[in-house]
């Protein structure tokens, strides 16, 4: 018996199923491999004598104005001049000898609920309303200004610049343009030794200002319990790696080995509290929006604890129960609350109006229905309001 | 009879990795020529009249995403969602029993909510009946991350199962105002079946 020949394909054909075969499969994959980055060299502080502007630095640093420009006119900082003052003034009481004469230091507001910080080479800092929110005192923010500080004074975006300024951009998701390259390290997050350092030399400036060093761990606490709610697996800017809980670690140790004997400094709690008071409220808001309601409902009873008569934060607290579904009582009663310690608060009675149609009360919802458009006439829900109290009048809007 | 088996195996897998640029369109959009009509092989159906000189983008699996001049400039956008789906940006999700005032809190929440529109503020919202069905009307203005000023009118309804999410968006200097009157003539033509 003939022995079959094993099926083989003549050169040509089978270049062409390859080819072919190749076609198909690289439509759902391409691999690029990727090559170690070697480390750029360590460059002396901006507080060393004879310190000169690199010229690739010199591009960084006016890519940072520009940011500060972009920021401000994309709307996404906020605009509290007061706030900026307040916390120019803590940044500029940590600030190494010498650095404020090397750096433009200011501080800017983002308005993202996120708990996030970075700075520019030339020293700008921003910080988001999430941080400040969930922040307990100045000491703790002088933590994080100290870790943001150090980047900047110690030059890391120009090393991190220098090793990776072919990597991919990975700040889309800001909330204004951060240019092609020189912040990205800013935002997202410096190598782990940068990281470790600006750790340890910040809680330098912190203990050097007279803060107490013992809230210094505090921050990343705050941090890994928002990284946990909001299940993110890689965060970034302040809250970028080495882990959380290594620096969490790692800063406890050395504040214990460094400061274990030193009497408690500043925390500055009450100063804090009301320069965040406002901010506080308006974060619970945008969290509000995003359905965390954890998080509003932590925030407005934050608010109310500095401020025990707010019916606008007792009106995000109603609000927050009316949303989650099936608390609708103690929205109403939340509602009922907030008109009650002030009538004037048109959110309030609009909540208690839509609350009440809801139970059936027509004669209350009128009532509290009627009384926000007086407080509010150019309500921008004015026409939903009106087709309320038509239905509640038993008549065509 | 010699059976040549490997140039008829090429060819059949050559075919199979052409074959699907049979059935998709190849270029990124196309004109709509007058009248947009999804058919219905994903589901609810939905068709609406947009000026002959608009394009669609083309590979928009659930939706429409339609302009004259270029996304930037004016955008058309229809999505539907499911009940209980994830929106993109807040957490809050569209339950069946909702009625149009919340399932306007809900997608406005959802603009809120994204990290690109700054400065948001709601100028105007209102009830709007959609396809025969009780929606909404709201307009905001807000800023993307260039500070470039943008006006958006964001339209909402629950039929056939699923919420419907309508929006317009251009730059609020002079786009907004002239591409408005073709996004509400398109929104009255709509129909959801």
């Amino acid at each position: 018996m003939r022995r079959r020949r094993p099926l083989r394909c003549r050169p040509s054909a089978w270049r062409l199923t390859v080819a072919a075969a190749a076609l198909v499969a690289s439509t759902g994959c391409i691999i690029i491999p990727i090559a170690e980055t070697p480390r750029a060299e360590r460059v002396p502080p901006v507080t060393a004598p004879g310190f000169e502007l690199a010229p690739d630095e010199a591009r960084l640093w006016r890519e940072a104005s520009e940011l500060e420009a972009r920021a401000r006119k994309s709307g996404a900082v906020l605009d509290d001049r007061a706030l900026e003052r307040y916390l120019l003034g803590i940044a500029r009481r940590l600030a190494p000898r010498g650095a404020l004469e090397k750096l433009d230091v200011r501080v800017f507001v983002i308005e993202s609920p996120a708990l996030t910080a970075f700075t520019t080479p030339d020293g700008a800092i921003f910080v988001s309303m999430g941080l400040l929110s969930r922040l307990d005192n100045e000491a703790q923010l002088a933590m994080i200004f100290g870790h943001e500080l150090t980047h900047a004074v110690n030059r890391h975006h120009l090393v991190e610049y220098r090793t990776l300024k072919e990597g991919a951009d990975l700040t889309a998701g800001m909330p204004f343009g951060l240019g092609a390259l020189g912040t990205k390290a800013a935002v997202t997050g410096y190598s782990r030794d940068l990281e470790r350092e600006a750790d340890a030399q910040g809680l330098t400036l912190l203990a050097a200002a007279g803060y107490d060093v013992r809230e210094a761990p505090r921050p990343f606490e705050h941090l890994a319990a928002w990284v946990k709610d909001e299940g993110i697996e890689e965060p970034y800017a302040f809250a970028s790696h080495p882990r959380l809980e290594e620096r969490l670690e790692s800063t406890r140790a050395l504040v214990e080995a460094r400061y274990g004997d030193r009497r408690p400094g500043d925390q500055g709690a009450d100063r804090y509290a009301k320069a965040v008071r406002e901010v506080i409220l308006a974060t619970a808001r945008l969290d509000l929006a995003g359905g965390r309601f954890d998080a509003a409902e932590h925030g407005a009873e934050a608010y109310l604890a500095l401020h025990p008569r707010s019916a606008e934060a007792l009106t995000v607290l109603a609000d927050a129960a009316r949303q989650r579904g099936g608390a609708d009582e103690r929205a109403l009663e939340l509602y009922r609350k907030a008109a009650a310690l002030d009538a004037g608060c048109a959110e309030a009675q609009r909540g208690l109006g839509l609350a009440l149609a809801r139970r059936g009360d027509r004669a209350g919802a009128r009532g509290a229905l009627r009384t926000y458009l007086k407080l509010a006439p150019a309500a921008v829900d004015r026409a939903w309001i009106e087709g309320e109290l038509a239905d509640l009048d038993g008549r065509k809007p | 009879m010699k059976i040549r088996v490997a140039p008829r195996l090429a060819v059949l897998v050559a075919a199979c990795a052409l074959l699907p640029g049979c059935f998709q369109k190849t270029t990124p959009w196309d004109p709509i020529g007058g009248r947009y009509d999804s058919g219905n092989w994903f589901g609810a159906r939905f068709a609406l009249d947009l000026p002959p000189d608009w394009m669609m983008m083309n590979f928009v699996e659930d939706g429409l995403v339609a302009t004259r001049d270029g996304f930037n400039l004016q955008s058309v956008k229809v999505r539907k969602i499911k009940f209980g789906e994830d929106l993109p940006h807040t957490k809050k999700k569209i339950s069946k029993s909702m009625a149009p005032q919340e399932l306007a809190e809900v997608l406005l929440d959802d603009l809120r909510s994204d990290g690109t529109a700054n400065a948001l503020k709601v100028l105007e919202t209102r009830p709007l009946t959609i396809s025969g069905q009780r929606g909404f009307r709201t307009t905001v203005a807000f800023k993307d991350g260039y500070g470039l000023r943008y006006k958006a009118v964001l339209c909402g309804v629950m039929a056939e199962g699923r919420a419907w999410q309508i929006t317009y968006a251009a730059p609020a200097r002079y786009y907004f105002e002239r591409d408005l009157a073709a996004f509400d003539s398109a929104l009255t033509s709509m129909r959801i079946w």
